[in-house]
């Protein structure tokens, strides 16, 4: 749901602190309770690797990892992540099975447009983390909430896949 | 040599690019459409809302607009903002801007327009099934020999149809504008395929008030597929006219609602083929077809559409008498647009559907029926150009082997009286022909050229935007390859009018195929005047940067008349066969797609896994077209959402093995589109083949299916 619609039921909402742990730093901001996390990241806090796509859940191009699981950032509001540990893409290069899914991705020519990526990787990272193995039907599963609509996901699989095989190797 | 990337890849998967919605300069204000809520009728008033600081708001209608207030197009009938009637419901009407983007856009939902509504048609099924409601040029293909029909020839007649189609780029549309007020220059960035249709669109809105225009491709753009061919000059007309409005940068983004509402798609189809074949020796003898499009509300470019439509409905298959009707008809709809196939798609969902009908009476199998009557070199097109390779009958015999089809189908068919849920194999043939149909791109001249830079490298500079599609790393390769030079040395400039030549449009299947063969020759010719480039280099000294430029050198052979359809429609054409194996669902009568073939000719490749990337990524939208993406769902009004309109998920896409037809040529030929083309009817013959039930209407949807199993009282079980 987008903002102009909660403005109809609060015109002036109260402002509260919100705390919460984004990328490993801890963060403070102070804002509107229902504010989409999504607005949050991109218009307050200027990340804006993480893409609005359809602003209703469905796409998954705004997906970011609270607390390890991922959500579609724009039908988070503020409240659910105080106190919440939350990854967007632009931590992703920190961790060293980030950097690999990456790089395994970047050498199966898996990217087009680009626009869903910084989805797809979130929820590639998410089902690495969770013991994710190169099995492609299970891949396609933990992809099937981020809508791709250049690449046919074949070679997105393929990244993914190869790389649960190089973590599981290290 | 060392396997090359995508040289835009690495910064768009760790969120580094920037697209439109990621770039605000200071003081950008945020846009928004006010539209007609009604399909169509007469705009009595509109009221601003209460409860708003208007003062706060810059908002323009139709009456603010300096220059013409029509959308330069191949028939330009749409107007930029409407006048005084509402021609289809999400029209824009008037554009508001703010400081903030969620006041703007509420703002702008609030706004009441009052329109007297008229009885408007939006069904494309009563749309297409209404001669009064043809308009534009009727299209005619006839040269073939028209013998009288023999008695002992098979006589078939169907009508197949298909459903409107989102482009469903994950980035909606978007577009900033920024107004230099002293110098009365506009400058314009956003997600487009084509910046110098742009440029003029801005040109033509503000007219003498703007001096000097310049458009430039935001660093990335999410997705086009066509959808981003011309409604950006509608997206950018407006927010120039808010920027100079207001004097500040404006910028809008359409929220996904409204992305699906505004603006065009793929043209629904109505087609009948009417046919004739020698039952003896199972060869077609006569093709009569009417190919019928919703355009929508305007003509825009439909009649280019209709254009490519009729020069690709018969197919892939030599027959003696070819003779295609082609015409628009008027729905109040949004305006129907460019999506990759551009009216191949629809014309050869029909065919091939008809081919499969034909082997049926013939009790043929469709792969020989398909081998028998194939095109091949020395046979001719409709519009008598001839057919210059066997390359297509190539596809088909590889693709056949590929998929071991004979022990395949012989296979299913014993599963199957074995199984409840039912198995099919289904084949399609498809071609699409590169670059602009006709004398178009000796219309459009293309210049490209190529820099040599002090530093040691060289840098493309064309109009032709990266969208995904791989522009950027292919045309540098193109260069390279022509210079000699290592991918690491040659880089594409983002194209930018006040830098770039106008290289044309990225649309038709053209970027490799004209401005990627023009920059290997322009390549080519600088190592031949220069000698060894990096030894021409350290003497050139103060020579440096210096700028080859090319311009398109059209074939004098290759003519086509547009009046008749006569001659060459295109100089090279692109082939593919396919197959498509699914399962059919006894008890739900969902079909899924467990597999996909297919073997496409396009040249010479310049980088394979981008070209496997197109394949697949086309081929996949075929897919979603041919089962669940329904924009205008009867009795359900328009889909408004993405969780609506079903794309294709991870899941639902099935696993492909695409190969590429080795050939001797050095000519890279178009590759966009062709994936798209062919593999929808492959989908629907395979149903036909796993329950025996013929559906002529696209999408393939379980209740469709159950209840022609239903009214033909036979069942999967």
């Amino acid at each position: 749901m987008s903002n102009y619609i909660l403005k109809q039921f609060s015109q002036q909402p109260a402002m509260i602190d919100i705390s919460f742990t984004l990328n490993g730093e801890t963060t403070t901001i102070t804002t509107d309770p229902l504010r989409r996390l999504l607005d949050i990241l991109r218009d307050d806090l200027g990340l804006t690797g993480t893409k609005e796509g359809c602003g209703e859940g469905e796409c998954g191009a705004c997906t970011v990892l609270l607390d390890g699981k991922p959500v579609t950032s724009c039908i988070v509001n503020a409240v659910a992540v105080h106190g919440h540990d939350v990854t967007t893409i632009e931590g992703v290069s920190a961790s060293p099975d980030g950097r690999l899914l990456i790089d395994c991705l970047y050498e199966a020519e898996a990217v087009q447009c680009g626009f869903c990526f910084p989805g797809i990787v979130m929820s590639a990272l998410a089902y690495m983390r969770a013991g994710g193995i190169a099995d492609n039907e299970r891949i396609r599963a933990a992809l099937a909430g981020n809508l791709c609509r250049c690449t046919g996901y074949e070679f997105i699989v393929k990244g993914v896949a190869e790389a649960c095989r190089r973590w599981r190797d290290l | 040599m060392p396997e090359l990337h995508r040289v835009d890849a690495r910064d768009k998967l760790l969120g580094r690019t920037r697209y439109i919605d990621d770039v605000n300069p200071p003081g950008v204000l945020h846009a928004a459409f006010v539209v007609s809520p009604a399909h169509r009728g007469r705009i009595r008033r509109v009221v601003l809302p209460p409860g708003f600081d208007q003062a706060a708001f810059t908002i323009v209608g139709s009456g603010d607009i300096p220059g013409v207030n029509l959308v330069p197009e191949p028939v330009s009938d749409e107007p930029f903002l409407a006048v005084d009637e509402a021609l289809w419901r999400g029209q824009p009407i008037l554009a508001v801007a703010h400081p903030d983007r969620d006041t703007a856009r509420a703002f702008a939902r609030a706004v009441q327009v009052v329109v007297d509504e008229e009885e408007a048609v939006t069904d494309p099924a009563i749309a297409l099934d209404d001669e009064s409601r043809v308009f534009g040029r009727e299209l005619l293909i006839d040269h073939g020999t028209h013998e009288p029909p023999e008695e002992r020839w098979l006589h078939l007649s169907r009508t197949y149809t298909t459903p409107h189609q989102e482009q469903a780029y994950l980035e909606p549309q978007g577009m900033l504008a920024e107004w230099d007020v002293d110098a009365r220059h506009m400058r314009v960035t956003g997600s487009m395929q084509c910046p110098f249709f742009v440029k003029e669109a801005v040109e033509v809105i503000l007219g003498d008030e703007v001096a000097e225009v310049s458009v430039c491709q935001a660093e990335g753009v999410g997705g086009a597929f066509g959808g981003k061919e011309d409604f950006p000059n509608v997206m950018a007309g407006t927010v120039a006219l808010l920027a100079w409005r207001s004097g500040q940068p404006v910028k809008l983004v359409l929220e996904r609602d409204d992305d699906l509402l505004i603006t065009p798609k793929r043209h629904p189809s109505r087609i009948t083929i009417e046919s004739w074949t020698d039952r003896t020796s199972g060869r077609l003898r006569r093709l009569d077809i009417d190919y019928r499009l919703d355009a929508g509300a305007c003509q825009t470019l439909s009649p280019v559409v209709l254009a490519r439509g009729v020069l690709h409905v018969a197919g892939g298959y030599s027959c003696p008498a070819v003779r295609v009707r082609g015409r628009l008809f008027h729905s109040d709809t949004p305006p129907n647009g460019a999506f990759r196939g551009f009216g191949a798609p629809q014309g050869l969902f029909a065919l091939e559907a008809h081919i499969d009908d034909i082997a049926a009476e013939l009790s043929l199998d469709p792969a020989t029926f398909r081998q028998r009557n194939v095109m091949h070199a020395a046979d001719s097109f409709p519009t008598t150009q001839p057919v210059a390779e066997d390359n297509l009958a190539d596809c088909l015999n590889e693709l056949l082997s590929q998929c071991s089809y004979d022990s395949l189908r012989a296979d299913i068919d014993t599963w199957n009286m074995a199984h409840r849920h039912k198995l099919g194999i289904g084949l399609s043939l498809g071609f699409h022909g590169g670059g602009y149909t006709g004398g178009g791109e000796t219309r459009l001249a293309s210049r490209v050229c190529i820099t040599l830079h002090p530093d040691g490298a060289a840098e493309v500079l064309a109009a032709n935007v990266e969208m995904g599609q791989g522009a950027s790393t292919t045309l540098a390769v193109c260069a390279a390859q022509g210079l000699g030079l290592p991918l690491s040395r040659v880089r594409t400039a983002v194209p930018d009018t006040a830098r770039v030549p106008n290289s044309g449009p990225t649309v038709a299947s053209r970027t490799i195929y004209i401005v990627g063969n023009m920059l290997r020759r322009l390549g080519a010719n600088i190592r031949e005047e220069l000698g060894d480039i990096d030894e021409w280099c350290e003497k050139a000294g103060d020579e440096l940067p210096r700028t080859f430029e090319a311009t398109y050198q059209p074939d004098p052979a290759a003519t086509f008349d547009e009046d008749t359809y006569r001659g060459a429609a295109y100089r090279h054409y692109s082939w593919a066969a396919c197959a498509a194996m699914v399962q059919v669902d006894a008890d739900t009568s969902e079909v899924r797609i467990e597999k996909m073939w297919s073997v496409v000719d396009a040249g010479a490749l310049v980088h394979p896994g981008i070209a496997m990337g197109q394949v697949y990524g086309g081929m996949t939208q075929a897919c979603g077209w041919s089962l669940g993406e329904w924009w205008h769902k009867p009795g359900h009004g328009r889909l408004g959402s993405l969780t609506d309109y079903a794309l294709p998920t991870a899941v639902d896409a099935p696993p492909f093995d695409v190969r590429f037809l080795h050939t001797d040529s050095d000519i890279s030929k178009g590759l966009g589109e062709l994936p798209m083309d062919y593999p929808a009817p492959a989908v629907r013959n395979a149903v036909l083949h796993a329950t025996g039930i013929a559906i002529d209407d696209l999408p393939l949807l379980p209740e469709r299916l159950a209840a022609r199993l239903r009214k033909d009282n036979t069942s999967v079980c």
